[in-house]
């Protein structure tokens, strides 16, 4: 991948090694070593673009204390493929401007990306976006987490969020009562 | 979709090796994506999860993402099928109904005797004190959002007398404040309307009420839209795009793309002007549907491929100007509706003699206090 030189050559001479190199090198908790792009990883996270652009990249693998290593194999397949792919023809179409928020669904390769996951690795995944600042995969990964909830009793998200039941019975029985539409099938 | 109770367990034994809870901002990040009926099931996960779904930055996020949902991918609607009088018997609280109009998941429903608001996706109804002193006849009314308040509106305009031969007329408006407190659960009573008002005919938007001056009422009227802004309830002009041909008739003011539009029915093509807010609020030409019999056709929305739907009489079409292409999509006499009793798929039947049908776009937000948002605290 080939970086912004010029950018490079304009900062101050401090960091004249680093800002040479294609790559940055990422560490996680459990100290396994992960390179990716530095482009691919300036554009896709908020965080590492503010690593690099303070200079607090660490040549011998930058520390990721939050994320296992798991995790951060993904993030780093992930920005591989985004750098790969071409964007459809939804993302690129110059058609006007709407004043909503942007909203992309995920693009076919995504949806393949965290369809193979386990519900563990996914749920790392959307942690791991979220510290990183990736916003466009924290998108694809809460928008995957959303379909498998849809249909899904109360007890059955319990289980998979590990949360505890803090009503009483009394309460859960006027809240059923109150919503009961809601609990039929969808 | 894949529920199976195997795949949970082998979920959970891999879990409880590290007790591990998701972090508020996730979950919310995760719940905006979901549909209505699916959240209010969760209302009763947890009462953390309750107060998250109950909260008011949290329901117009929801909104905001069901909005640019409808946007980019599939726009929705509500399909109103009436009957002639037949669903109605002498129990029924009115006779007769006037146009709906929708902001934000809500309807209002005037009828000839109370005004109601709702929201289809809550089941939240809230049925208005019919209150006002003046008899009303001809009314128009009209739902939408005070931006400053973040508090919706129902704002009724209606005539108090006409005498259409001498064109003598004495127009009043009342606003009614859903979800105020106490004070403003009533009718109030605002500034008299400068300009008679079509009947029937408002559109909202980004914080105000659009209404057509009933031109036969007025000696020399003004060629320009009336505006109501929710926000302090006063009126002004909004001027007509320049170019337009003078005196045309059938202007509709519709929203597309998010935007406030004009659409003017000429012999052979409908024109359609957009007040582009990102173009320093210029009227442009934006689009021009061409059809044989084009007067007979009303804009719905604008997809984003730029193909239009576009309806006429219980059809919807899909128009395509690129493709030279015009198909139908939908016959809504022919559709059929989810019957809940017998839990089986009917026709609406032959009885039905009009389709009311309206952008829609699911939302939490409530009309109504709820009995169970005094446990989530």
């Amino acid at each position: 991948m080939e970086v912004d030189k010029g950018k490079g050559e304009a900062e101050e001479t401090r960091k004249v090694a680093e800002a040479d190199r294609d790559t940055v090198t990422l560490k996680s908790s459990d100290g396994k070593l992960f390179e990716v792009s530095k482009e691919a990883a300036a554009r896709l996270s908020t965080v590492l673009a503010g690593m690099i652009a303070g200079g607090s990249i660490d040549d011998n693998g930058t520390d990721l204390k939050q994320i296992g290593s798991e995790a951060l194999e993904n993030v780093v397949d992930y920005c591989n493929k985004h750098a790969n792919s071409i964007p459809s023809a939804a993302l690129i179409s110059s058609s006007i401007s709407f004043n909503t928020a942007p909203f992309k669904e995920p693009e076919e390769w995504e949806r393949k990306f965290v369809d193979r996951l386990s519900h563990d690795a996914l749920f790392d995944l959307v942690e791991a976006a979220n510290f990183l600042g990736m916003e466009r995969l924290l998108d694809v990964t809460c928008h995957k987490i959303s379909e498998m909830m849809k249909g899904k009793s109360p007890d059955q998200i319990r289980e998979v969020f590990n949360i505890k039941n803090d009503y009483t019975k009394e309460e859960l029985e006027e809240i059923r009562q109150e919503l009961a539409w809601a609990f039929y099938d969808d | 979709m894949k529920s199976s109770p195997e795949m949970l367990k082998v979920y959970k034994r891999v879990r409880s090796r590290t007790v591990h809870v998701v972090p508020d901002e996730i979950v919310v990040e995760i719940l905006v994506r979901l549909p209505v009926k699916a959240l209010t099931r969760f209302k009763s996960v947890s009462k953390a999860w309750c107060a998250i779904i109950s909260d008011p930055f949290f329901i117009r996020l929801h909104l905001q993402q069901q909005s640019a949902k409808n946007q980019e991918q599939a726009p929705s609607f509500l399909i109103i099928p009436h009957t002639l009088y037949k669903a109605i018997d002498s129990e029924s609280e009115f006779e007769s109904v006037y146009p709906m109009l929708h902001c934000d998941g809500l309807f209002v429903l005037p009828t000839d005797t109370k005004v109601y608001v709702f929201n289809p996706a809550t089941h939240d109804v809230l049925k208005l004190r019919n209150d006002q002193k003046d008899e009303w006849f001809y009314p128009t009314v009209g739902l939408g959002l005070d931006l400053l308040t973040s508090k919706y509106k129902v704002a009724r305009f209606f005539y108090r007398s006409l005498n259409f031969k001498k064109r003598a007329y004495s127009m009043g408006v009342e606003i009614f404040t859903i979800g105020g407190d106490g004070v403003d659960s009533c009718w109030s009573t605002v500034e008299d309307c400068p300009f008679p008002i079509f009947p029937g005919v408002v559109v909202y938007f980004k914080g105000s009420l659009y209404l057509r001056i009933w031109y036969e009422l007025v000696e020399r009227p003004p060629q320009e839209f009336l505006r109501f802004n929710l926000e302090n309830e006063t009126f002004s002009l909004m001027c007509y795009p320049e170019l337009l041909q003078p005196k045309g008739k059938h202007l509709d003011l519709i929203e597309l793309c998010g935007e406030l539009c004009v659409a003017q029915c000429l012999a052979e093509q409908i024109d359609i002007w957009m007040l582009r807010s990102d173009d320093g609020h210029e009227w442009v030409k934006q689009y021009v549907i061409r059809l044989p019999d084009a007067w007979n056709f009303e804009v719905f929305s604008v997809m984003p491929n730029d193909v239009k739907i576009i309806r006429w009489g219980s059809c919807l079409y899909h128009y395509d100007d690129a493709q030279k292409d015009t198909r139908e999509m939908v016959r809504l006499d022919r559709l059929r509706y989810m019957n809940s009793k017998v839990d089986s798929f009917d026709f609406v039947g032959q009885e039905i003699f009009l389709f009311n049908i309206l952008p829609y776009v699911e939302s939490l937000i409530p009309v109504t206090k709820k009995r169970h948002h005094s446990l989530a605290k």
